[in-house]
């Protein structure tokens, strides 16, 4: 018990600062199921945690300078929600980063799904300042579209402080480790038994029907508005990056998606995404072609922006190829997607030397 | 009971025509529940109402209605259009009904839902011409905008 007790002491290292921001709480052990064959997935079983920074990914000393820290925001994509933690792909870059890198590289994920570009700009304000990361990662775009196509994409200046607070004040939570000065083996026990178990097979079949019965549109519309809102939030998340003390390479990236114009009945029968509503009882959804030049002209964005504003973007879209071996939904990666997703961008990160510091 | 009742009849109209006169035929939103920048198109007012859509409730027809809102809409864009250089650009204002009766800055986790678009061109977006609508209806207004897309039925009226 003692020598468990010195063990996670030495390997699990909560914010001294009460203040620090809690993407989720700390120390978080959950596991998640596909019970039956749903979408392009076969079932399983996978466990998710969070470390004592409130982040999935390894444990990290805030006080040890000596690892190169590597952050990655994004949406459900990045953060692989029905990936093991080995196999998500932040977590698989560490091992390609490290392979190459004479220090020890730790990647944090702070995504979580459904966040889009806004909510990046305040990771960058709040989140990131207290990480002080060498590389930050982002992955964005993909909730962005599914936000225009519910006309809830919207221009929020978050570089006013009351704003942000407001904003960041749905962002962040304590991070419930309270009780863990106490005795780290009696928490840790605790969660470990305590951790939630959700089956996404039901949620996940009820998604694929309704897409299969409602009507298909074909034009999405004010879509010129939504690239001019995704313009103006980039900009701001761009200019948010640039002012962390800590000044880290930033490297964007952009969306890749299974959607293209001629699917297969299996490939179809994949998708749930893409819907004018969540909750309304009679949504509409966009048609795959739609969608796939909906999200390559939020990509062409985003790259235009990297262009004009000299910072650093890699096309993963076109790296990633458009199939159930890859996806397993609209969007969201199988584990050879993940390690592919991996692969690609260490090997752009590390051909570009951008964690030699 | 007659005098009474003509009495309280006549109070009630003093009331209505006051609140009527404080309204001004347009509305002015909290800062809670109005968002503006810039983008590089537009300047971009994003307007939020609460769910029980309080701002419309005193609106019988559905002119008036439209009237209001286009109103509002020129109010806004002129109350920030000293935010953009030049009037080159267009005001766009969204607006969106909270799926609560909060204001936007604190419910916008819990969901919203667009239920009309408006664009003015920042020409259109000027003390004078607020001056001049206020007491104008849809027809004289409504050609001021380039774009007018409430969504049908987004605002049920009393009465209807």
């Amino acid at each position: 018990m003692l020598v468990a007790e010195v063990h996670l002491r030495r390997s699990i290292h909560p914010p001294t600062s009460a203040r620090f921001p809690f993407a989720q709480p700390g120390l978080l052990r959950s596991v998640v199921e596909v019970t039956r064959p749903v979408l392009g997935l076969e079932p399983r079983r996978v466990v998710v945690r969070t470390n004592a920074l409130g982040l999935r990914g390894d444990d990290l000393d805030l006080a040890d300078h000596q690892t190169l820290r590597v952050v990655t925001l994004g949406g459900s994509v990045t953060e692989c929600l029905l990936l093991d933690d080995a196999d998500t792909w932040p977590r698989r870059l560490q091992d390609v980063l490290g392979a190459r890198a004479h220090r020890r590289v730790w990647v944090g994920n702070a995504a979580r799904s459904g966040q889009l570009t806004l909510d990046y700009i305040a990771h960058a304000r709040t989140l990131l300042p207290a990480l002080e990361p060498d590389l930050v990662i982002v992955m964005s775009g993909g909730n962005d579209l599914q936000a225009a196509i519910e006309e809830r994409l919207l221009p929020i200046d978050l570089s006013d402080p009351t704003t942000l607070a407001r904003y960041a004040s749905r962002l962040y939570g304590p991070g419930d480790l309270d009780g863990l000065h106490a005795s780290y083996v009696t928490f840790w026990l605790e969660r470990y038994v305590s951790g939630s178990s959700q089956d996404f097979a039901p949620l996940y079949a009820r998604m694929a029907q309704r897409r299969r019965q409602a009507r298909t549109l074909e034009e999405i519309p004010f879509l010129t508005d939504a690239i001019d809102v995704y313009r103006a939030n980039l900009l701001q998340l761009i200019a948010a990056l640039r002012q962390l003390p800590t000044h880290p390479r930033v490297l964007f990236v952009t969306h890749p998606a299974l959607w293209k114009p001629d699917m297969s009945a299996r490939e179809l029968d994949a998708l749930w995404a893409g819907y004018t509503c969540m909750q309304c009882e009679h949504p509409e959804y966009y048609s795959p072609r739609a969608l796939a030049e909906a999200l390559q002209a939020f990509n062409r964005e985003l790259l235009a922006v990297c262009a004009s504003t000299r910072v650093p973007c890699y096309d993963l879209a076109t790296h990633v190829p458009r199939t159930l071996d890859t996806f397993y939904d609209d969007a969201h990666l199988r584990e050879a997607g993940a390690q592919l997703v991996a692969n690609t961008v260490g090997g752009f990160v590390n051909s570009h030397e951008m964690l030699n510091r | 009971m007659k005098r009474s009742l003509s009495r309280c009849l006549a109070v009630s109209a003093l009331l209505f025509g006051a609140a009527a006169l404080a309204d001004d035929g347009f509305y002015r939103p909290s800062p809670g529940n109005l968002y503006v920048t810039t983008t590089e198109r537009y300047l971009y007012i994003v307007w939020a109402v609460p769910q029980n859509l309080a701002p419309f409730t005193h609106i019988r027809q559905q002119a008036d209605l439209e009237a209001y809102l286009t109103r509002t809409a020129i109010f806004l864009c002129t109350e920030h259009r000293s935010r953009v250089p030049d009037a080159s650009r267009d005001c766009r204002v969204q607006l969106v009904q909270m799926n609560s009766n909060d204001e936007y800055t604190r419910s916008a986790a819990g969901g919203f839902r667009t239920i009309a678009r408006m664009l003015l061109p920042l020409a259109s977006a000027t003390p004078e011409i607020h001056r001049r609508v206020q007491t104008q209806g849809i027809r004289e207004v409504r050609p001021l905008f380039t774009q007018f897309d409430l969504r049908p039925g987004a605002i049920p009226l009393v009465g209807h």
